[in-house]
């Protein structure tokens, strides 16, 4: 096996106490630190996300790879920094006021993450103001924005609409899920995006990236969609 | 015998019917509501802080509401809390409206955070030294009230006397245990207060749908000990201790039950609502091992003794379906109750025919958005593909908070027209 492979595996085994030891050998070996993240860690969490969206892995077993790529970005840090690396993207991610469920919303993170955003996560129970000022301050390309009870749904509306009034809509993509949004709501409230699980939310944001859309033509990735 | 008594005999034999695989003389309706009464009833000025605060006000909402539309039994979820009990013993794993200082409007419902309770490293201790540790610390981390019980100590060093008992002397203990004296007379009140609710619902003519509750151990550990993500990571890293502390929560829950054995209760079902076990959230192995195994224990006992579990899920179970009827298999057909939140029932219906009854499939999102046709059309849907030879409960897919009244009034009206004219 390569160490790119290791790397790889160490991620989807959740091989947290390996990951520092493989990368100081890639160091030793002349391997770039972009290579160890793209084709090592990212690799694993992809190859993971897939197997979560089959239903072979589960909700722990992420968490925990999560753990692995965390330590592993941490430690190429500065290599990354060295060689200019810059991440595809940023996101920021909130569970929105009201709402304290971040299971789902970390899996996004996670899975952005994995597909190579810096993620800037705001946690739960998030104001609209809070988020606002993260747009301002970040100036993320993609907002992520989870909420799991109906009693909290309206707060994504509420978002998207201060965000608006803000004047910083035109600025950042803005993607909605949780358990109770579906792609009608998503787009009757002006989102940009929405997905019904983790993996496609990551995929979704990428295309936010490439695509010059227009603001509010919710793009809708479901789970039967070939991501 | 009065006509509520009358009505009470026959709503209770339709349950039992249906629960007992037999057909009953039309298909039981029992929604499960939180604060749906109040809503419905906005001229009483109910809330979930009355339900919490003023037991007998809210009461009224309840009384009404079955009065309308008379359910096959009482169905009451949100009149079993002490807003009071709550102010003085400050549990930190939640908070709930008429709190001093919190956020929550009044219509909302209580609103659990979970807390890690206990640490990882910690199930050693909960596991050798179960009452120490929650009188030490669980209760001191669990309530802000109770924190000086955390230097409780009888201590055998020198028994003359009294003076194995002088820690609790001390300032901080004394203040903790007067705190539970007191506690204990403010719940005792509030118990009455719900046991006259539920005499006076039966009174009516309304059966409660249970008469004890409980969780799966599996659960216990992940809601109240170890939180959701704290539980989640446990999965991974030491599934053997999670094992563990589930056999021992097992036999807790069942010496609760074996004293119950014989107890003059109106029903013999026990609820149990299924938190952290739907697809996704855990692997089928463990689900089978960790999850299920324990729980299963509890659930012989009970039917051993006579009761009815009614096994609440929650969340999506599709992939836990067949491996649940398996398991219900080993019991005399009409064991138990399920509910299902999601999935085609229909095809739920096939599965658990001749096994158990089923229960739920009216969603909550149609109940609170949909057209009223679309509800008479779900209801009659559910009747045509789940009533037929008993075993089904119509229910909603979660407890009913708030809702059109007209597809309320359309849920109820087209299962007593439709459910009969089979
Ligand atoms: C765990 C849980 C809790 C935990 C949360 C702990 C935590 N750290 O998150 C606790 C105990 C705190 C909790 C509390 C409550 N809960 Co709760 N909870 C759940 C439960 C069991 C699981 C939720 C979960 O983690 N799902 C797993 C994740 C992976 O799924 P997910 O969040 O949907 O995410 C996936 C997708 O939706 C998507 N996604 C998610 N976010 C985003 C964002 C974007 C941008 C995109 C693109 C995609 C996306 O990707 C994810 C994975 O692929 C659900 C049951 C259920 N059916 O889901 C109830 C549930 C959500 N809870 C419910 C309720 C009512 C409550 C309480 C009000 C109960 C109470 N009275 O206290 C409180 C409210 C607290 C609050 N203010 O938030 C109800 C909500 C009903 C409703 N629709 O309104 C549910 C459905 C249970 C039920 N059947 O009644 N809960």
């Amino acid at each position: 096996m390569s160490l790119l492979e290791e790397l790889a595996q160490a991620v989807e085994y959740g091989k947290t106490a390996d990951v520092a030891a493989l990368i100081e050998r890639g160091v030793a070996e002349g391997v770039s630190a972009q290579d160890m993240l793209s084709n090592g860690l990212i690799r694993g969490m992809k190859g993971l996300g897939v197997k979560f969206k089959n239903h072979q892995v589960f909700v722990p077993e992420v968490l925990i790879a999560a753990r692995t790529l965390k330590k592993g970005s941490e430690t190429l840090k500065h290599l990354l920094i060295d060689e200019k690396i810059e991440p595809i993207g940023k996101a920021v991610t909130a569970t929105v006021k009201g709402d304290l469920h971040d299971v789902g919303k970390n899996l996004v993170r996670i899975m952005l993450e994995g597909v190579g955003f810096k993620v800037i996560d705001l946690g739960v129970d998030v104001s609209t103001d809070a988020i606002i000022d993260s747009i301002r301050v970040h100036t993320p390309d993609v907002l992520a924005l989870s909420a799991l009870l109906n009693t909290t749904l309206n707060q994504l509306a509420n978002v998207i609409r201060d965000v608006g009034d803000a004047g910083l809509r035109g600025q950042v993509k803005i993607m909605v899920g949780g358990a109770p949004v579906d792609e009608e709501f998503a787009k009757r409230i002006g989102a940009d995006a929405y997905a019904d699980n983790a993996v496609a939310a990551a995929e979704v944001a990428k295309q936010l990236l490439e695509t010059d859309q227009k603001v509010g033509g919710a793009k809708i990735v479901k789970e039967s969609d070939d991501v | 015998m009065s006509k509520n008594q009358t009505m009470y005999e026959l709503r209770l034999k339709r349950f039992e019917d249906a629960i007992a695989l037999k057909e009953p003389d039309t298909t039981p309706v029992a929604p499960w509501v939180d604060g749906l009464p109040y809503f419905l009833y906005p001229e009483l000025g109910v809330t979930h802080k009355t339900a919490l605060y003023d037991h007998a006000k809210a009461m009224e909402a309840h009384i009404r509401y079955h009065r309308e539309f008379e359910p096959d039994a009482n169905c009451t979820n949100s009149m079993f809390l002490c807003g009071k009990a709550a102010d003085f013993l400050e549990p930190t794993m939640m908070d709930w409206p008429g709190r001093k200082g919190t956020p929550l409007p009044d219509e909302s419902i209580y609103q659990m955070f979970e807390i890690e309770h206990m640490r990882a490293d910690e199930y050693d201790e909960l596991i050798g030294d179960y009452s120490k540790f929650i009188l030490t610390k669980y209760l001191p981390r669990a309530f802000k009230g109770l924190r000086g019980i955390e230097n409780f100590r009888i201590d055998p060093s020198v028994c003359i006397m009294n003076l194995p008992l002088t820690p609790i002397a001390a300032p901080d203990v004394q203040g903790a245990l007067t705190k539970l004296i007191e506690y204990g007379r403010i719940q005792a009140q509030a118990d009455e207060v719900f046991l006259k609710f539920i005499g006076g619902m039966i009174d009516l003519g309304f059966p409660p749908i249970f008469a004890a509750y409980g969780e799966s151990p599996f659960d216990v550990i992940s809601d109240y000990f170890r939180g959701t993500m704290g539980m989640l990571y446990d999965q991974v890293e030491r599934p053997e201790k999670i094992k563990e502390a589930c056999a021992f929560f097992a036999d807790i829950q069942i010496e609760k039950y074996v004293a119950m054995k014989d107890a003059p209760l109106p029903v013999r079902r026990v609820f149990f609502p299924l938190h952290k076990g739907m697809d996704g959230f855990i692997s089928d192995e463990q689900y089978r091992d960790l999850y299920w195994a324990p729980f299963h224990r509890i659930l012989a006992r009970l039917i051993d003794m006579g009761y009815t579990p009614i096994i609440y899920t929650e969340g999506s179970y599709e992939t836990r379906c067949a491996f649940i009827r398996e398991k219900l298999l080993e019991f005399p057909p009409g064991s138990c109750m399920i509910h299902f939140e999601s999935g085609d029932f229909a095809a739920l219906k096939k599965m658990f025919q001749g096994i158990a009854c089923i229960f739920g499939g009216v969603p909550m999102q149609m109940l609170e958005y949909a057209e009223k046709d679309k509800i008479v059309d779900r209801v009659k849907y559910l009747i045509d593909n789940c009533a037929a030879g008993g075993g089904y409960v119509l229910d909603a897919s979660g407890a009913i908070e708030i809702a059109k009244r007209e597809n309320i009034e359309a849920m109820f009206e087209t299962a007593r027209t439709y459910g009969k004219a089979r």
